[in-house]
């Protein structure tokens, strides 16, 4: 073994040779070293794309054609444009700035993470002591890094523009605010897509269809740029106001519910996936029921208010009900280790726990909750909104009018129903079919064909009411069709068209299989606490130091790993 | 589980199943501190499922796997802590090089301020690569490639290293560097399991070897007792395999071997026999004697020396899934 050690030392002393010369030198310039230890705050993916960006030609280009199309722009501007300079110079900035964030910032956050499948770099990533959060945390944060970059550059022309007058601050912000928004949100899509779509395969495929859309909304981008130079921002209590809180509320709401939904996606399969995903689909709701009840306040309730309530939320439900009942049933032993040991702690906490039962049941529990809300708001709408009735004078015409009391209570109760029906079915078949038979579910596709099965029942309900045209009067259905679930007309035109209706669906069927579904679900409600394993608890006794992985120091660590520098400078 | 308190690495009747195929079939073995296991066996034989199950890269359907006490499953982030993979493929980035990589991993485990930039000049300095630190890691060769995944995998100071076809495309020099290198980390108490389908390689590093086929475990031991266990045992008498060669044709040899019943022919060559016959030394020397005196022209005789190879080889049936 000596022999063999000496004629191995050979080798690498002949090989280093070469390069005997030159010790192990980090070349870091003053700056690095200014700034290195605050980087230590960063995401390790923040700084490697930080450093791979400032290295890619894709960047660099962009940010020259900025820079370039900005200066042409100003000097264009100031040359052609005679009235509304600072409006006109301000559209032109925006349109040049919509490029970078709607298309190149959301495709190089989508690349990004679709590479590292690629490349089967996110193995190494997983199986570092990084959390999948920060993992898509650090692939938003770099983005954020290029967006700042790109406005960076936009900004001291889009200041200049408010110097030459004729743009207000509220036109600038809301414009900014619409840009940075989008852009995120679109990058938070385009990493929910590459954790969704991971074969290089489908990838391809992906790639065309998302880079298409982000054609689509900077076109969309540019429209709006026009729009806002010929409107005037209204103030609180403007239908601009109502619509741009709405379009924070619903796409601020659906951005963390994709976040939550793509940090799942990488999780370990022992991890808990749902909870998250859960907790943002609630925020998601009580966002939009606040959004509903500012609306009441500024408006009061009108007409047919409750029953689009009922379908927005309906809508909602639905789909992440069936993508809810298509999870395992099954909790890890490290879900349930993590679970309260009370009782009362696991029943208030199961609903948030992963399975196919629970899910079933926080999808009924929320949409029925939706349902009460409404009806008390309707109930109590003068006593809630006791400084309203002084503005609207047709205050408790709900209570009023009982025709159309009553109507829009049966319209929510039919919406409900509906829902409720749907979901039961789909968790039935998920559980004693998919399961029992197929064993999709272990394998991951749950969810999905979950979905599959839904729509094929609701096309063929569809079918059915288009070829029973006594039953179901044709043109009842002749806008409404266009959407995929007939439900939506149905629930408009039941309750005065087909009290018959009404009463197989909603009574007949839906409370037999609800009944049934609620039954085989509360099975699952109770979930079932498991001790941490000594190892663990062992490892969790304070006085153990986390800031390291394996030694008590650093020093500790590599002094059993010797350094084989020629220099001799590594070693300890 | 008392036997995983005390291994570093330890399957228990491991079963990963995709769809009807079973990838490993309720394979059990354990690594103890400081040993180095060689995990061998046939392309698809479920060498790298394993690894991917202990790297808490899959999940095993039924068994159970721990890392220092830690179950793979309920406890990933604890086991990668103290584990490091090094992959038989090799993921880059683009724009990058060799010292921001292992800076990107070391900041991933967690390592900070000055914690990290030791971490880094040791392991660039253990792997050699101190010169190539600002080369691009797409310009690296296959062998600084391999030793830079070796790096990555060494940059939290693991206590367990899992190194998947590590020499595999090296040449005879990185090879013997990577050995060295493997020798020196198993030296200091880590342990290691390797698959490679470098035999010779295998047996000059590993402890112990365990042999794997169709997801099944077929073998498992010290080189030296598998080799052993090649050896044919019959009526209490122990027998091993010999190689005779000759001057001259051996046809006649062949005739001589064949009139005999105290030994078998096994095959033979236009100047050499091999022949299972009793290990005894006296009972060796008495036939070779014999050999000699019938006439035959006989230049060497000897015990055929069994290598992994031949073990593998007698053990597995070359089938995969």
């Amino acid at each position: 073994m000596t022999e063999q050690k000496s004629a191995i030392e050979k080798i690498r002393l002949s090989g280093a040779a070469a390069d005997s010369n030159s010790s192990l030198d980090f070349e870091v310039s003053k700056l690095d070293r200014i700034l290195d230890p605050w980087s230590d705050w960063f995401s390790s993916i923040l700084i490697k794309e930080a450093r791979q960006a400032v290295k890619s030609k894709q960047f660099v280009w962009t940010y020259v054609l900025q820079l370039v199309l900005v200066a042409a722009w100003t000097a264009m501007g100031f040359a052609s444009l005679e009235n509304d300079l600072g409006f006109g110079l301000l559209v032109g900035y925006l349109i040049i700035l919509g490029f970078p964030l709607a298309v190149i910032i959301p495709f190089s956050g989508y690349r990004s993470l679709a590479r590292e499948f690629d490349d089967g770099t996110i193995r190494l990533i997983s199986i570092t002591t990084m959390k999948p959060r920060q993992i898509i945390l650090g692939k938003l944060g770099s983005a954020l890094i290029q967006l700042v970059m790109y406005l960076a550059v936009l900004a001291p022309c889009i200041c200049f523009t408010y110097l030459l007058q004729g743009v207000s601050i509220g036109t600038i912000t809301i414009g900014l605010s619409v840009s940075v928004g989008g852009s995120i949100f679109l990058t938070i899509f385009g990493l929910f897509l590459a954790g969704s779509f991971r074969s290089r395969a489908l990838g391809v495929g992906v790639s065309v269809v998302f880079s298409i859309a982000l054609g689509f909304a900077y076109f969309l981008w540019i429209l709006f740029c026009v729009e806002i130079s010929n409107s005037n921002v209204g103030g609180f209590g403007s239908d601009e106001y109502v619509v741009v809180t709405g379009f924070i509320f619903s796409v601020g709401s659906t951005a963390l519910l994709l976040l939550a939904a793509v940090v799942a996606q990488i999780s370990f399969p022992s991890d808990n996936r749902s909870t998250w995903i859960r907790i943002m689909m609630l925020v998601q709701q009580t966002l939009f029921l606040a959004w509903i009840c500012q609306l009441i306040c500024l408006e009061s309730i009108v007409l047919e208010m409750p029953k689009i309530i009922l379908m927005v939320i309906g809508h909602l439900w639905v789909l992440m009900g069936f993508m809810m009942c298509g999870e395992s049933s099954d909790l890890s032993r490290r879900v349930r280790r993590s679970l309260p040991k009370s009782l009362i702690g696991r029943l208030l906490i199961s609903l948030f726990m992963p399975g196919s039962g629970r899910g079933f049941l926080f999808a009924l529990a929320n949409v029925w909750a939706v349902f009460l809300i409404v009806f008390f708001l309707m109930l109590f709408e003068d006593a809630l909104f006791d400084w309203n009735a002084f503005i609207d004078q047709k205050r408790g015409r709900f209570r009023n009018n009982l025709f159309a009391w009553n109507n829009e209570v049966s319209g929510m109760l039919i919406c409900t129903g509906f829902v409720t029906w749907y979901l039961s079915l789909v968790f039935m078949a998920n559980r004693y079919l998919w399961n029992r038979i197929l064993r999709i579910i272990e394998s991951g596709y749950g969810p999905a064909i979950s979905l599959i099965f839904v729509v094929a029942i609701v096309s063929l309900i569809t079918i059915v009411a288009l070829l029973n045209e006594e039953f179901f009067v044709a043109n009842q259905f002749s806008s409404d069709l266009a959407m995929s679930f007939n439900w939506y007309s149905m629930t408009f035109h039941s309750v005065y068209q087909f009290p018959f209706v009404f009463f197989i669906v909603f009574v007949v069927q839906a409370v037999i299989v609800t009944v049934f579904a609620i039954f085989f679900a509360s099975k699952d409600f109770l979930v079932v606490a498991v001790e941490t394993p000594e190892r663990v608890l062992i490892e969790r006794r304070p006085g153990k130091k986390k800031s390291l992985p394996v030694g008590e120091s650093i020093d500790e660590i590599f002094g059993v790993l010797p350094a084989k520098s020629p220099g001799g400078d590594d070693a300890n | 589980m008392s036997q995983a308190a005390q291994a570093m690495i330890q399957l228990d009747r491991v079963t990963p199943a995709f769809g009807n195929t079973l990838a490993v079939d309720d394979v059990s073995f354990h690594v103890d501190a400081g040993e180095v296991l060689g995990f061998i066996g046939p392309n698809g034989a479920g060498k790298t499922t394993s690894m991917r199950i202990l790297s808490t890269l899959d999940t095993p359907t039924s068994g159970e796997a721990w890392v220092d006490g830690f179950s793979v499953i309920d406890d990933p982030d604890r086991v990668r802590k103290r584990m490091g993979w090094m992959p038989d493929g090799f993921g880059t980035y683009p724009n990058i090089n060799c010292e921001e990589y292992l800076d990107f991993f070391a900041r991933s485990y967690g390592l900070r301020g000055k914690n990290r930039i030791r971490a880094i000049k040791n392991v660039m300095g253990f792997t050699q690569l101190n010169q190539l630190s600002k080369k691009p890691i797409s310009g690296l060769s296959k062998g600084m490639k391999q030793r830079l995944c070796l790096g990555r995998a060494l940059i939290h100071n693991p206590k367990v290293l899992i190194l998947d076809e590590p020499a595999a495309g090296l040449d005879p020099r990185a090879r013997i560097e990577l050995r060295e290198m493997i020798l020196e980390l198993a030296a200091e108490g880590k342990s290691l399991l390797i698959s490679s389908h470098i035999l010779s390689e295998l047996a000059e590093v590993c402890d112990r070897v365990a042999i794997i086929e169709k997801g099944k475990l077929l073998a498992i031991g010290s080189v030296e007792s598998l080799l052993q266990k090649d050896a044919v045992h019959s009526d209490g008498e122990e027998i091993t395999q010999f190689e005779v060669k000759f001057i001259s044709e051996s046809s006649e040899a062949i005739q001589w071997f064949n009139s005999r019943s105290d030994v078998e022919l096994v095959s033979s060559t236009t100047d050499s026999i091999l022949f299972n016959g009793a290990a005894c030394q006296k009972k060796q020397s008495e036939f070779l004697a014999e050999l000699i005196n019938s006439k035959i022209e006989v230049y060497e005789f000897g015990e055929k020396q069994t290598s992994l190879e031949d073990v593998f080889l007698s053990v597995t049936r070359g089938e995969v899934q």
